[in-house]
């Protein structure tokens, strides 16, 4: 995974550069997206490692990472919500975007188990960076940077 | 849609590492013998190094990685052919220095902070609802 500050200001950053431009969708429909694109990282619970009823955390934790399992996940999270529908429809754009960005990483072997679980492939990753390079962090922190001070900018000038 | 995603995670804890295209340290924590001259996935910290490569800690002992390059503490992920003498002959590793692995942690950290914060200025708790505003 990119770390969780790259997963929430990347669709941070693509959805309020739609907001400015096109007056939508809502902080709270922003917020939404941001809360899926952060639901497929719950599986790294399997860092405290062990085991739960003899079977391995990682294994057990595994389809939380994968398109079905974050799509359960995002539908039990959008019972919380009004329009559960709509909540959740957002909810899986955020998810989405958390498995584009997760595609780019590189490892030795192995990857995402994408189509879980009817088809058990494991290299669902473009090989372009490591989880922990910088590069991504930095330019998505310096794009939201320029784009809060361009909201706050829109924001005084509406007062004014 | 709990239950679902419960049976799921059974599934998966049952038959994910049968899937795994490469033995990894779980198999060889039980016999390294049995993977000898086999491509087998590895992943520790770096605990020595010399010229040759490293040495990684891993749940199934320590492991010499030949021709690869990094610090005391780093973490490897070490794809490549197991040789006698607990040898491993990389195809493509990959090194996370501490550092950056730690820091990629706070950044996380800062991240979910951060969400809870833009989460929480949309919508507020009203009953067990949570409504926009
Ligand atoms: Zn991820």
């Amino acid at each position: 995974m990119p770390d969780l500050l790259v997963h929430v200001l990347v669709p941070w950053c693509a959805l309020k550069l739609f907001q400015l431009r096109f007056g939508r969708p809502s902080n709270g429909v922003i917020a939404l997206v941001l809360l899926g694109a952060v639901f497929p990282d719950l599986a790294a619970l399997q860092y405290l490692g062990g085991r739960v009823w003899g079977y391995h955390v990682a294994d057990l934790v595994l389809p939380l990472h994968t398109l079905v399992g974050a799509a359960l996940v995002a539908g039990v999270g959008a019972l919380w919500f009004t329009d559960s529908f709509r909540a959740w429809c957002w909810i899986m754009l955020g998810v989405c975007s958390h498995f584009a960005l997760d595609s780019l990483l590189v490892h030795a072997a192995g990857g995402m188990v994408l189509l879980f679980p009817v088809v058990w492939v494991w290299d669902f990753q473009l090989g372009l960076l490591k989880s922990t390079d910088w590069a991504l962090p930095v330019v998505t922190g310096g794009a939201s940077f320029l784009i809060w001070i361009w909201t706050r900018r829109g924001c005084v000038s509406r007062k004014t | 849609m709990i239950a679902l995603l419960f049976l799921l995670c059974v599934y998966s804890g049952e038959a994910a590492h049968s899937h795994f295209p490469y033995p990894t340290v779980r198999d060889l924590a039980e016999s390294k013998a049995l993977y000898v001259g086999s491509e087998v996935l590895v992943y520790g910290t770096v605990t020595e190094r010399d010229e040759g490569g490293v040495w990684l800690s891993t749940s199934a002992g320590t492991i010499r990685v030949r021709e690869v390059r990094a610090s005391i503490g780093d973490l490897v992920e070490v794809l490549g052919t197991l040789e006698e003498n607990d040898s491993l002959v990389p195809r493509k590793a990959i090194v996370y220095p501490r550092t950056d692995f730690y820091a990629m942690f706070a950044r996380s950290l800062v991240g979910a902070v951060l969400l809870v914060l833009l989460f929480f200025r949309s919508w507020k708790p009203r009953g067990w609802r949570m409504v926009e505003g």
